[in-house]
């Protein structure tokens, strides 16, 4: 049984261990962007196309 | 032609039932939606009481066609129970919502998908396949922000593509295999394929899984439970009737469950976070079903049903929060375990049941999964699955416990002064049914166990076994807690596979579109200069002899005042000769 809980922890610190690296210290730095990376474009494409169209965005409207 | 004569059934369709209560929510005026909205999945759970593996209802399209809507097993039944909990559940959760519209299609939504798990044949399957997607687009779309619009849109497109992909793969199915449904495992064909990326869009599978962390979050409070607890899992419960037994879909299964922790690591938005846990137990799921019948498939049958379970609650959790706060974000947000007791402790029930804690069901199903991966031999992955557990426990149970309700915020006056808005009684209930779930089903396993295709008891309640689990939390937890600092999540979005079709593919749009009009601009300006010059040459005839390069012809030229008539009079003889000599060749 402790031969087992040993296993078993090393597997858990190991695990956790590598799922930290890859995450917080590699993805981290690769696929994190500002919250508005996607919309910031999109929003000032529609006033764009609003102003074209003579249409002004409503006030509050999300 | 009378509807007995198209229609031949012994049984109601709770399907049905939901889709025609869907429609009346619509239909009738305003005072009448919470009671057929509530009453819808209660009906729907009695008519799927009453069917049996007797039960059937065919629908005669023509003398030589009729489709089988209702095809009943024990596959089915456990599909088919989890659906009807959790339609009743997220019907008290929402059932306090304003649009009507919403209420309608999120029960035709519910409804459609119970469609699927009772196909009798390929075609009712895809039928109802394709009217899940658009009523689901609604319920996405429903709250009508501008995000959600958006998101609603990019839905509906991912899932076009994915519901033509199954419907070419079914024509073709049908032209091999007939209409019944039946496993094509082993057949590596273009028929396999197309429905194998039919479903694996709705099953989120990598790189076809942007959709639900993109959609998803942007839905109400309610929209969300229901999106989370039927469009991939009827894509599993057809993933099970296909693909059992692919055996290397045990990797697709171990990546995806990394990959959804990995993610869910990195993200700060609840709901977004939650749909990454989505895909990482999918991937539990897949890895189980890829092990063919017995453990395999009683392994995936039985985490599916209790992660509709534990996920919806988280869900109803979240929406809590979100209902109470007006904030979707971790670090927006903490603190709030003693100012939302209820919700606290029923998340904390529901984030333990998700990790595998023993005596909540995550623990219970994910013992026969593991078992079907070890039996089959597949230690990597066995380790990939493990690893994602551990993964899960850091990533939700401690995470958001620590960040959202137990510890301190990640900004010290992060709603300190704010006022929470009480959560609905409705809302309340609906949590604490899911919790309830959670438990009663991990205090006794073999509710759900009963319930699986071959019956397999996965006897969870070992020494050994409870022993693994909390040993592998005690490691997770030391870990979180020695990279507390960088556990601490920031104001930041995540890329996922849809920046290929939202920034990638538009710049490759707008990189073609612009080539294609660089080279009609080219084109354009050569036919342009032809023309000038063909104009210019044509109309002044003499041009042609004043810049040629041949000083006896520019000396014929008119500009050339020098000219010597005899060698004009020769040259108009020479022509005069040859179109006499061409004219004599050719009469």
């Amino acid at each position: 049984m402790m031969h087992e809980i040993i296993h078993y922890l090393g597997i858990s610190l190991g695990a956790a261990f590598l799922l930290v690296i890859v995450s917080k210290y590699i993805l981290q730095n690769i696929i994190r962007r500002d919250c508005s990376y996607y919309e910031k474009k999109e929003i000032a494409e529609e006033n764009e196309m609003l102003a074209k169209a003579g249409i002004t965005q409503r006030e509050g409207e999300k | 032609m009378t509807l007995g004569s198209i229609i031949n059934a012994n049984s109601l369709h709770p399907g049905l039932i939901m889709i025609g209560m869907g429609l009346l929510v619509m239909a009738l005026p305003d005072r009448f939606k919470r009671p057929v909205y509530m009453a819808a999945p209660v009906m729907a759970f009695a008519a799927m009481l009453t069917i049996n593996t007797d039960s059937m209802m065919l629908y005669t399209i023509s003398s030589k066609l009729s489709i089988s809507l209702i095809s009943f097993d024990k596959l089915a039944l456990i599909f088919m129970m989890a659906f009807c909990i959790v339609s009743v559940v997220a019907a008290v959760y929402s059932v306090n919502g304003d649009n009507k519209y919403e209420m309608g299609f999120s029960l035709m939504y519910a409804g459609c998908n119970m469609g699927v798990v009772l196909a009798g044949d390929v075609i009712s399957l895809i039928i109802f396949w394709e009217l899940s997607a658009l009523a689901s687009c609604y319920v996405v779309y429903s709250k009508r922000t501008r995000k959600s619009t958006r998101a609603a849109f990019r839905y509906i497109l991912v899932h076009g593509f994915g519901g033509n992909m199954l419907l070419v793969g079914i024509i073709s199915y049908i032209s091999q295999y007939g209409m019944h449904i039946t496993n094509i495992t082993g057949n590596n064909d273009f028929t396999f394929w197309m429905i194998f990326v039919g479903v694996a869009v709705n099953a989120a599978v990598p790189p076809l899984n942007s959709w639900m962390p993109d959609a998803y979050p942007e839905s109400t409070l309610g929209g969300t439970i229901y999106l989370a607890s039927f469009t991939t899992k009827s894509a599993i419960y057809v993933m099970i009737r296909f693909f059992a037994g692919t055996e290397w879909l045990v990797w697709v299964g171990a990546f995806m469950a990394v990959y959804g922790i990995l993610m869910a690591l990195l993200e700060n938005d609840l709901r977004r976070l939650f749909c990454y846990h989505i895909i990482s137990q999918l991937g539990y799921i897949v890895a189980s079903l890829s092990m063919g019948p017995g453990y395999g498939i009683d392994g995936a049958a039985a985490h599916t049903f209790n992660n509709i379970m534990y996920k919806g609650t988280l869900l109803m959790c979240a929406g809590a929060v979100l209902y109470a706060t007006d904030k979707r974000k971790i670090s927006d947000l903490g603190g709030l375990g003693r100012r939302m007791p209820l919700t606290a402790i029923c998340f904390m029930i529901a984030s333990f049941a998700i990790a595998g804690m023993p005596f909540l069901n995550g623990f219970a199903s994910k013992a026969l999964v593991m078992h079907a991966v070890n039996e089959g031999g597949y230690a990597l992955a066995s380790f990939m699955l493990t690893a994602a557990s551990v993964g899960t426990w850091m990533s939700i149970a401690l995470k958001i416990n620590y960040f959202v309700f137990w510890g301190k915020p990640v900004h010290e006056d992060a709603l300190k002064d704010k006022e929470l808005k009480p959560v609905p009684v409705n809302m309340k209930i609906g949590m604490v049914l899911g919790a309830a779930a959670c438990t009663i089903t991990g205090i006794f396993p073999q509710l759900v166990y009963r319930m699986t295709p071959s019956m397999t008891d996965g006897h969870p309640f070992t020494a050994e076994h409870i022993a693994e689990y909390l040993v592998l939390f005690v490691g997770g937890s030391i870990i979180f807690f020695l990279f507390i600092k960088k556990m601490r999540v920031h104001d930041e979005m995540s890329l996922d596979f849809d920046w290929f079709y939202r920034v990638a593919l538009d710049k490759f749009i707008e990189w073609l579109s612009k080539g294609i009009h660089g080279i009609f601009i080219y084109f354009d300006k050569l036919v342009l200069k032809i023309c000038q010059y063909m104009g210019q040459h044509l109309g002044n005839p003499y041009l042609w002899t004043s810049k040629s390069s041949n000083k006896f012809i520019r000396n014929l030229s008119f500009e050339n005042e020098d000219r010597l008539i005899g060698s004009v009079v020769a040259a108009i003889m020479i022509t005069f000769i040859c179109m006499i000599v061409i004219a004599g060749v050719v009469m």
